[in-house]
C-alpha cells in the first residue's frame, strides 16, 4: 500500500479513531496525541500489513494498545484502576456515564467504546479485537448491563 | 440526567473534533520523513547499505606490489600505500587520476594538510594527513563532511584509524541519489589517542561487564580536541564529470526469482550494478555474491569501501550492488558473474523467538540461538551462523527493528560482530579452555550479539536480515558489454 492510499483511508476513519481514542483518555489533548501516535506507528510499520484490506481494523488495534499504554503510565502515577470485575451495575450508578466507561473492565469497556460511540459494526469489533463475533456480543451485553444503558444492536436507545 | 439523556449528549460531544484532527496523517508522514532524515546521519538510511565485514583475512591481491614500485616516488609512494588495499583507487592512483589538493591548516602545534583527493561523479576519497611538533605520539581526528544547502544522499567511511602521524588517511564519501557537489567542507576535530594505540598503557578499568555496557544508554563521547580545522575543497570538474552508464536491460533468474538487470554504472572509483526485481518474487533478494570479468580473465570483485550494496529504504531488497571499477582496464566486454544468493523470503519477515528457549519459529538457514540472558536492564542475546559462499565475511542476521507481542517496535541500537563466540566477562581458566575448545569447534561459524534494552518479555519478534543463502557451483553469467 502506498502512502497515498493510506493518508485518505486512515482521513476516512480519522473521527472514528478520535472518539475511541476520547473514551479512553477523557481529554481531547490526550485523544488527539494518541491518535496522532498510532497513525505515526501504523505508517512506520506499513509494510508488515498484510492484508492491506484490513487496514482500519489494524489501525484501531494499534490506537488501542497506544491508549493502553497510557493508561498504564497514568496508573503508575495516580493509581487509578478500574472496578474490579465482581463489580455489579450498583458499583457504576454513582458515576457518570463517561466516567462509567473509563472503570469498565478493560475487555468490556473496549467493546461498548468501538460499538456504541465509535460506530463500528460488530464484524468490525471483532475484527479490530481478533475475537469471535460471538463474545463480542456476550461482552457489549454485559457492559450495557453494568451501564444500565439500554441500546439495540446499533445503539439505538 | 438519566443514562439514556447521558448517552446522547455524549455522543452529541463526540460529534464536535478538534480541527487538528485534520492533519494527523500529514503530521505522521511528516515526523516519517523526519526520522528518516535522522536516521540519514551519514546522508544515507542506515538500512539501505549492506555492509561487508571483513574478518582481517583479507585476500592478497595484485595490488601491494605496484605500491612498492611506487616506494620511489615520494609523493604517490604516500599515496599507493593509503589505497593499496582498493584495486579501484590504487588503478586510479597508477593512471595518475588524482587531484593535488596540498591545503594545510595548523593550530595549537598540530598540523593537518588535504593532500590529494580522487574523485568521480559518485565518489570523493580524500586523503589528509595530521601531524605535530608536541610530544603526542598518536593523532586521530573525528570528522564531519558538510555539503552546500541542505543536501544529503550520501555516506562517509574511514578505516585510517591508529595510523602513525604523518601517514596519509583516507575518508571515502560514497553518494547514492545525488552526484558529487561542486565543492564540500571537511571538518576535522584532532585529538590525542596515544591513550589508545600506545602498546604500553593499560585499558581503563570498565565499572560492568561487556553485557552492562551494551544494556547502558549509550553516552556521547566528550572529547578534549587539541585543535579544529575546516577545509573547504573544490572538485576539479573533469574528474566530477566522471563516469558513464550503460544500459543492460538483461532478463535473468536466480532460484526461480525473476530480475532484470537494468544498467551498469562505471565510475573510475567503483562500479554499480543496477537489478529490478519482478513484483511476482516470492523472495526480496538481499545479497549478492558476485564477480565482473572480462575477455582478459581480469576479475572485479564486490565490496567497495566496507559497501557490497544498497537498496531503497521503503524496499526490503537491494537494488544496487557495489563492485571494484574496471574503468581503467583494457577489456571492453564484461560479464557479471553470480555465484550465490542471499534472500529474504516475503512470508518469514518476522520470525518469533523465545528467548528462554528454542521454542520459537524456525530461525534463518543455519542460523542459532547461542545464549540469551535477561538482566534488570533487558535481555542480552547471542546468535551464531555459518560462513558463506567460502569467505570469513560477517553478514548481519538480524536487522534493526524488532516486536513484541503487540506489535509495539523497537530498535537494537548495540549491537556486536565477532568471528568467535561472545563473552561478556572474564573468564576462570576452565571456562577459557570450554570457550577455546567451544570456539575451534565452531571455527566456520560468526556470531551476532545485541541487547534488547529494557525489554523484559520471553518473546520477541526480530526481523531477520535473510532467511536463506544459495550458492551457485556453475556461476549464473549476464552479458554487460
Amino acid at each position: 500500500m502506498d502512502h497515498e492510499e493510506f493518508a485518505a483511508r486512515t482521513q476516512a476513519v480519522r473521527q472514528r479513531l478520535y472518539r475511541t481514542a476520547y473514551l479512553y483518555l477523557g481529554s481531547e489533548a490526550d485523544a488527539l496525541e494518541a491518535v496522532d501516535e498510532a497513525v505515526y506507528q501504523a505508517l512506520r510499520a506499513l509494510k508488515k500489513l498484510r492484508q492491506p484490506e484490513l487496514l482500519e481494523t489494524w489501525l484501531t488495534r494499534i490506537l488501542i494498545n497506544t491508549c493502553h499504554k497510557e493508561l498504564r503510565r497514568r496508573r503508575r502515577v495516580t493509581g487509578e484502576e478500574s472496578l474490579p470485575d465482581t463489580a455489579g451495575p450498583d458499583a457504576y450508578d454513582g458515576l457518570s456515564l463517561r466516567e462509567a466507561i473509563r472503570r469498565l473492565p478493560e475487555e468490556l469497556r473496549t467493546v461498548v467504546i468501538l460499538r456504541y460511540f465509535a460506530g463500528y459494526t460488530l464484524e468490525e469489533t471483532a475484527q479490530s479485537l481478533e475475537l469471535p463475533r460471538g463474545t463480542v456480543s456476550t461482552r457489549q451485553r454485559r457492559a450495557l448491563q453494568l451501564l444500565r444503558l439500554e441500546l439495540g444492536e446499533e445503539g439505538e436507545a | 440526567m438519566n443514562r439514556s439523556e447521558e448517552y446522547h449528549a455524549l455522543q452529541k460531544e463526540l460529534e464536535t473534533t478538534p480541527p487538528q484532527l485534520e492533519y494527523t496523517v500529514q503530521r505522521a508522514l511528516a515526523r516519517k520523513k523526519s526520522l528518516q532524515r535522522k536516521k540519514r546521519l551519514f546522508g544515507i538510511p542506515a538500512g539501505s547499505l549492506a555492509v561487508c565485514f571483513t574478518a582481517f583475512v583479507l585476500l592478497v591481491n595484485l595490488f601491494p606490489p605496484f605500491a612498492a614500485a611506487c616506494g620511489s616516488v615520494p609523493l604517490l609512494g604516500a599515496l599507493a600505500e593509503a589505497v593499496r588495499w582498493s584495486p579501484s583507487l590504487s588503478a586510479a592512483v597508477e593512471h595518475d587520476y588524482v587531484q593535488p589538493v596540498d591545503q594545510s591548516q595548523s593550530a595549537h602545534g598540530v598540523t593537518a594538510a588535504v593532500e590529494y583527493l580522487i574523485v568521480d561523479r559518485k565518489q570523493v576519497s580524500i586523503f589528509y594527513t595530521l601531524d605535530t611538533d608536541r610530544d603526542i605520539a598518536h593523532l586521530d581526528a573525528d570528522y564531519d563532511v558538510r555539503l552546500p544547502g541542505d543536501l544529503y544522499g550520501y555516506n562517509s567511511t574511514t578505516g585510517s584509524y591508529g595510523l602513525e602521524n604523518g601517514a596519509l588517511r583516507r575518508i571515502d564519501v560514497n553518494f547514492v541519489d545525488m552526484d558529487v557537489p561542486e565543492t564540500l567542507e571537511l571538518a576535522l576535530q584532532v585529538y590525542d589517542s596515544t591513550d589508545r594505540w600506545a602498546p604500553d598503557t593499560e585499558p581503563a578499568e570498565a565499572a560492568g561487564d561487556y553485557g552492562d555496557e551494551m544494556l547502558t544508554q549509550r553516552q556521547e563521547l566528550e572529547r578534549a580536541y587539541l585543535a579544529e580545522f575546516t577545509f573547504h575543497l573544490t572538485f576539479d570538474p573533469q574528474f566530477t564529470a566522471q563516469g558513464t552508464v550503460v544500459p543492460v536491460n538483461a532478463a535473468f533468474q536466480l532460484d526461480g526469482q525473476r530480475f532484470t538487470l537494468t544498467e551498469v554504472e562505471v565510475y573510475p572509483t567503483h562500479l554499480r550494478v543496477n537489478i529490478d526485481d519482478d513484483s511476482g518474487n516470492t523472495a526480496w533478494l538481499r545479497g549478492l555474491s558476485l564477480y565482473l570479468e572480462n575477455e582478459y580473465g581480469e576479475r572485479f570483485e564486490s565490496c567497495v569501501n566496507g559497501i557490497s550494496a544498497s537498496g531503497d529504504p521503503d524496499g526490503e531488497g537491494y537494488g544496487t550492488f557495489w563492485l571494484d571499477s574496471p574503468f581503467f582496464s583494457r577489456g571492453e566486454h564484461l560479464t557479471l558473474c553470480i555465484t550465490g544468493a542471499e534472500w529474504l523470503d516475503k512470508d518469514r519477515e518476522s520470525i518469533r523467538v523465545d528467548l528462554t528457549g528454542n521454542t520459537g519459529e524456525e530461525l534463518p538457514q543455519g542460523v542459532r540461538l547461542e545464549w540469551a540472558e535477561k538482566r534488570e536492564g533487558g535481555w542480552l542475546v547471542s546468535f551464531s551462523a555459518p560462513y558463506r559462499w567460502g569467505n570469513r565475511t560477517i553478514y548481519q542476521i538480524w536487522s534493526q527493528a524488532y516486536h513484541d507481542a503487540d506489535g509495539r517496535e523497537y530498535e537494537i541500537d548495540s549491537r556486536s560482530a565477532t568471528t568467535s563466540p561472545m563473552v561478556l566477562g572474564p573468564l576462570s581458566g576452565e571456562e577459557l579452555e570450554a570457550h577455546e575448545a567451544y570456539a575451534a569447534e565452531n571455527r566456520d561459524r560468526y556470531y551476532e550479539s545485541f541487547a534488547l534494552k529494557d525489554y523484559q518479555a520471553d518473546q520477541v519478534w526480530l526481523e531477520p536480515a535473510w532467511t536463506r543463502v544459495t550458492a551457485y557451483e556453475k556461476p549464473v553469467e549476464v552479458a554487460i558489454k
